[in-house]
């Protein structure tokens, strides 16, 4: 798998630089550069941005450390075991909230307030995800959600000139896309592997995932259990191949020779499809905002944010050079060498971001999303959501039976939470 | 003083020699397996990490909690399942190679052993990633194979039926070397006029094997098979890097499970209890002996 691929080759980039990184620390002692952490292709081309702000403030030396985002979660918590976090981390919108609970983050309110950071020109999603009890832990760096990758020839060729805004409308185009019709093919690639398209689609409904304070799952609510069954359905009318993930061997190839027609999936696969699909392809694909029970829908807000930990002893010169990342400058040169959408709006003009059809789908899109839940357990709660789902599908289980056992799971993994809030009378 | 006194005339040198061993064993084993025993008891997690005050000892809570856990359930019943398949399956094929390598007049005997063994020799996880291509449902060579012989290409690695099947294929490759060379050393050991004897009274093969064969390599039959199924039990890098637990869960095992419970959710506490279940299993099975000792003389 193609990613997989890149992923080892960063894993190994990452090896390479923290063995590199870490050599000078124990002799150069007197500068006390500002320490970065950041993931993935991002962590490398902060490399040279940092080299620039270097130039202008040569106060403030700043050394940065990519870590491959395998493996990221795990050292961020062992650092923060180990009291050795460093002066800036670029975050997961979704890992937020547990560094929240962890106490690890310092509120950036006072120092937004001062800066010239225009907080109210963020994306929605991501300024809420970043919100928690009302102090802002992080500046939205960059931003990404889940939308519809499809082709347009294909879906011209089964008598439609538009991707469907809503659940009905795309299951007709689904199902004139799968099956006998396309020689057994599928109308849609969603592997069950990513816990994401199924809770965009729960995003969608008017009740929330988790209920009380988000004390316990509210799995059972009608809404939800909508959302579960429309997911499910995909499968079971035999538009989307039951996948795990790991039989996709290369997504690219596969939607160039018409596998599937429709992908959920994020905004780095504009550069990639853009890169990896033949000339004669690259007229024939589009994006579209992920359909939803009444219209366009809403996606999960995800992307990276820039926190700063409270056990940082550099707080304002880390504050300066977030301040320098995110002006809307910095925010478009970074698009240009790493294709992530600007978390800031205004940073969209200065790039060609506007112009092309595909990259304002996102946009509009970024402009209708719904952070998932603020809770440190959420990812493991996602997990179990989407592995319910399959069980669901693959006819292991029924679908109240499943959502029965969410709720069940949701109030066992919450039981901490629960007990530290009625500690301080909140629930 | 005299307590001293005493104390040096009670120790021996081997008390002396064996003391190093004993602090590194102590240091890196006993100490970490009582921290990780007295862990099991509390709910050591993420808020326990930022806060200790955070900390409740809950005694066996953790343990109830397991054994209402529908996924450890599952992860114990397909690490029995690996184990209990696996382990004979793969003692089976260690022992028909090696009797096949024990065939006397056999040319190249050096090359077939190497060839054997290279399997156990290969780094687990680059074995594993080859084979989760020879396994693709679309691509791989194994599904190739089957459709040439005109049957229905199967979804390995994707089909929760089918997916510890493919893992158990690929550990019995992997592993059988190392036993195969254990039990070819018992055979060689076996003398030749037993086997005379035998057919001058007339047995046949299948009675060779049974009554000269198979008493011969107990002993280290009964020593493989103890060490095999442990080893099995501790199955994890196979479905971390082949499948991640998947499809449908279908290929977590016990150590998986206390992985993603303890490392990636960091509930240490949980995790820890989870290790303590498996190490009782662990234990219980290497009291399993045969009831006469004569089988080990």
């Amino acid at each position: 798998m193609s990613t997989d691929r890149r992923r080892f080759g960063l894993a190994l980039a990452g090896v390479a630089l923290s063995g590199v990184a870490i050599s000078p620390v124990a002799c150069v002692k007197k500068r006390q550069p500002l320490r970065v952490w950041a993931m993935g292709l991002e962590g490398e081309a902060l490399s040279a941005i940092a080299g620039d702000f270097e130039a202008q403030n040569p106060a403030i030396p700043v050394r940065v450390q990519a870590l491959p985002w395998s493996a990221a979660h795990e050292k961020l918590l062992t650092a923060f075991a180990a009291d050795n976090l460093p002066d800036i981390i670029a975050l997961g919108n979704t890992w937020v909230p547990e560094f929240a609970a962890l106490g690890a983050l310092e509120p950036l309110n006072g120092r937004l307030s001062r800066s010239g950071i225009e907080p109210a020109r963020w994306f929605d999603g991501a300024r809420r995800s970043v919100t928690l009890d009302g102090q802002v832990l992080g500046v939205p760096w960059y931003v990404d959600t889940r939308l519809l990758f499809y082709r347009k020839d294909l879906l011209r060729k089964a008598g439609f000139d538009m991707p469907a805004q809503t659940w009905a409308g795309w299951d007709a185009q689904l199902a004139a896309l799968s099956g006998a019709r396309r020689g057994g093919k599928y109308g849609l690639l969603m592997p069950f592997a990513e816990y994401e398209p199924l809770v965009a689609f729960c995003l969608q409904v008017r009740e929330p995932i988790l209920i009380d304070s988000d004390t316990r799952g509210g799995f059972r609510q009608s809404g939800i259990r909508a959302a579960f069954a429309y997911a499910a359905s995909l499968y079971q009318k035999g538009y989307a191949a039951r996948l795990t993930h790991s039989e996709v061997t290369d997504v690219y190839s596969s939607f160039a020779r018409g596998d599937f027609a429709f992908i959920i999936t994020g905004p780095w696969n504009l550069a990639e499809f853009a890169r990896r699909l033949q000339a004669g392809l690259q007229d024939q694909w589009g994006t579209a905002p992920l359909p939803g029970p009444e219209g366009a829908g809403i996606s999960s807000a995800g992307g990276v944010s820039l926190c700063i930990p409270k056990a940082s002893k550099s707080k304002d010169k880390a504050f300066r050079f977030i301040e320098y990342l995110c002006e809307p400058k910095q925010q478009a040169d970074f698009y240009r060498t790493t294709s992530d959408l600007p978390a800031d709006q205004s940073a969209w003009p200065l790039t060609g971001l506007m112009q092309d059809s595909r990259s304002r789908t996102f946009f509009d899109q970024l402009n209708r999303t719904r952070p998932p839940p603020q809770v440190p357990e959420w990812e493991r709660i996602a997990n179990e959501m989407v592995a319910a789902l399959e069980r669901v599908v693959r006819g292991i289980t029924t679908l109240d039976a499943a959502l029965k056992g969410l709720d069940e799971f949701a109030w066992t993994i919450l039981a901490k939470r629960r007990a530290m809030l009625e500690l301080k009378g909140v629930a | 003083m005299t307590s001293v006194r005493i104390f040096m005339r009670e120790i021996s040198p081997g008390h002396v020699f064996v003391a190093p061993a004993m602090f590194v064993l102590s240091v890196f084993f006993l100490m970490p397996v009582l921290g990780a025993l007295v862990m099991s008891f509390t709910d050591f997690d993420l808020y326990a990490l930022a806060d200790l005050k955070n900390l409740r000892f809950i005694w066996l809570g953790n343990y109830i909690s397991l054994l209402r856990t529908p996924l450890f359930w599952k992860a114990f019943g397909n690490t029995c399942y690996f184990a209990l398949v696996g382990a004979p399956l793969s003692i089976l094929v260690s022992l028909a190679m090696a009797m096949l390598l024990n065939v006397p007049g056999v040319g190249l005997k050096a090359l077939y052993r190497t060839a054997l063994f290279a399997p156990y020799v290969a780094t687990l996880v680059a074995a594993a990633v080859i084979w989760r291509y020879m396994l693709d449902a679309q691509y791989g060579w194994l599904n190739q194979f089957l459709i040439a012989l005109g049957l229905q290409p199967i979804d390995w690695l994707g089909n929760p039926h089918f997916s510890m099947s493919a893992i158990i294929l690929f550990s019995v490759w992997k592993n059988f070397g190392y036993n195969m060379l254990i039990l070819l050393a018992a055979l060689q050991r076996i003398p030749d006029d037993l086997y005379e004897a035998a057919r001058v009274d007339g047995a046949g093969s299948w009675e060779r094997f049974i009554h000269v064969t198979l008493p011969g390599v107990a002993p280290s039959l009964w020593m493989v098979a103890l060490l095999t199924i442990a080893g099995y039990f501790q199955l994890f890098a196979e479905p971390y890097v082949m499948t991640q637990g998947g499809p449908a869960q279908s290929t977590v095992s016990l150590l998986y499970f206390m992985y993603e419970d303890g490392f990636k959710w960091w509930n240490l506490g949980h995790a820890s209890a989870t290790a303590f279940i498996l190490f009782a299993v662990l234990m219980g099975l290497s009291f399993l002996r045969p009831k006469s000792e004569e089988v080990f003389l």
